[in-house]
């Protein structure tokens, strides 16, 4: 248990001044702005990814999980009707709204993958869903390497290690609609 | 100088063309001439971008969806169903602040009576998709979005 403490104290103290981090864990993440509740919602919601980690499958979501960057609290709230964002101009750095606390654990850890495909491919933007016969007025991604495809991966993964959850299904079919292949 | 002027105005309505004509992959000159190739090709956009100045604009005030990716705000409404369908038929409460925050809506109290008139209609479905598009409407029709 000391040993532990002061195991993590020692891997921190570099990363004190930018807000500590769990790269430990092999979840990594630092952040910034955040409130001390925020900042323990955060550590509990990865806790419990950290958890799950060795039941997951799935190459992506491991390696994306080993570092999503920094966490950052978002005070114009990304850009209009968005929880949470990336931006092209910060390419380590997850930003998140109030409403992005507001949500469900599952809901926010995916939320966590969704922004940090934004990273991983590089690529900054959705496809309008009208025109990839989806409703309009949302954003949507048309293929399976995107932020969107990211999240179904792991809304899957979570329906299989956890077969009775239909909150899991009815989020896995949620996000499903905003990805057209 | 007469010559030099004519080139600079020639030179910015070039550039205000570009910029006007930017798609859905993002904005400025640099997405015009690098198109929506992700990765190295992105970057180099955004360096184009930033020799002209639009797309730093885009970013720093978030009115563009410039350079920027997000989680729609669809399944905050999953997330909050219940306790939204409450504010929205009181006309205020703390989930409809939030809501009015990833809407970027000052006047939460003017966007809880609109959508209080409105309540039946928006929770007509259970799918929070068809509400966030009902939501939307609203807000459009009382000029809050």
């Amino acid at each position: 248990m000391l040993v532990n403490l002061v195991k993590k104290i020692i891997l921190c103290l570099p990363l004190f001044l930018s807000g500590c981090s769990h790269y430990d864990t092999g979840i990594g993440y630092k952040t910034s702005g955040l409130d001390s509740d925020q900042k323990k919602i955060i550590e509990n919601d990865l806790f419990w990814l950290y958890g799950l980690k060795s039941k997951i499958d799935n190459a992506l979501l491991v390696h994306m999980m080993e570092d999503f960057g920094v966490l950052q609290k978002e005070d114009d709230d990304c850009v209009r009707g968005q929880i949470a964002c990336t931006k092209l101009f910060y390419p380590s750095t997850i930003f998140l709204t109030d409403g992005f606390f507001k949500m469900t654990k599952s809901m926010r850890v995916s939320t966590l993958f969704h922004e940090n495909a934004h990273h991983y491919y590089r690529y900054y933007y959705h496809e309008n869903c009208a025109d990839a016969g989806q409703e309009p007025n949302y954003n949507c991604d048309i293929k399976m390497e995107s932020a969107y495809g990211v999240e179904v991966l792991f809304y899957q993964v979570l329906s299989r290690l956890f077969p009775d959850r239909e909150d899991y299904k009815t989020e896995l079919n949620l996000v499903s609609r905003f990805l057209k292949k | 100088m007469k010559k030099l002027l004519v080139v600079l105005f020639a030179f910015t309505s070039m550039a205000s063309a570009f910029a006007a004509s930017y798609g859905k992959a993002g904005c400025g000159l640099g997405s015009v001439v690098i198109g929506d190739q992700p990765g190295f090709a992105q970057v180099f956009a955004a360096t184009t971008n930033g020799t002209s100045g639009s797309q730093t604009f885009g970013i720093s005030s978030g009115t563009s969806n410039c350079g920027s990716g997000g989680k729609s705000a669809v399944m905050f409404i999953e997330a909050n169903k219940a306790s939204l369908a409450n504010d929205i038929a009181r006309g205020q409460g703390e989930t409809l602040s939030s809501l009015a925050k990833i809407y970027g809506i000052k006047d939460a109290s003017a966007m809880g009576s609109a959508l209080q008139k409105s309540q039946s209609s928006i929770f007509a479905t259970k799918d929070s998709a068809e509400i966030s598009a009902s939501i939307e409407s609203v807000l459009k029709n009382n000029k809050l979005l």
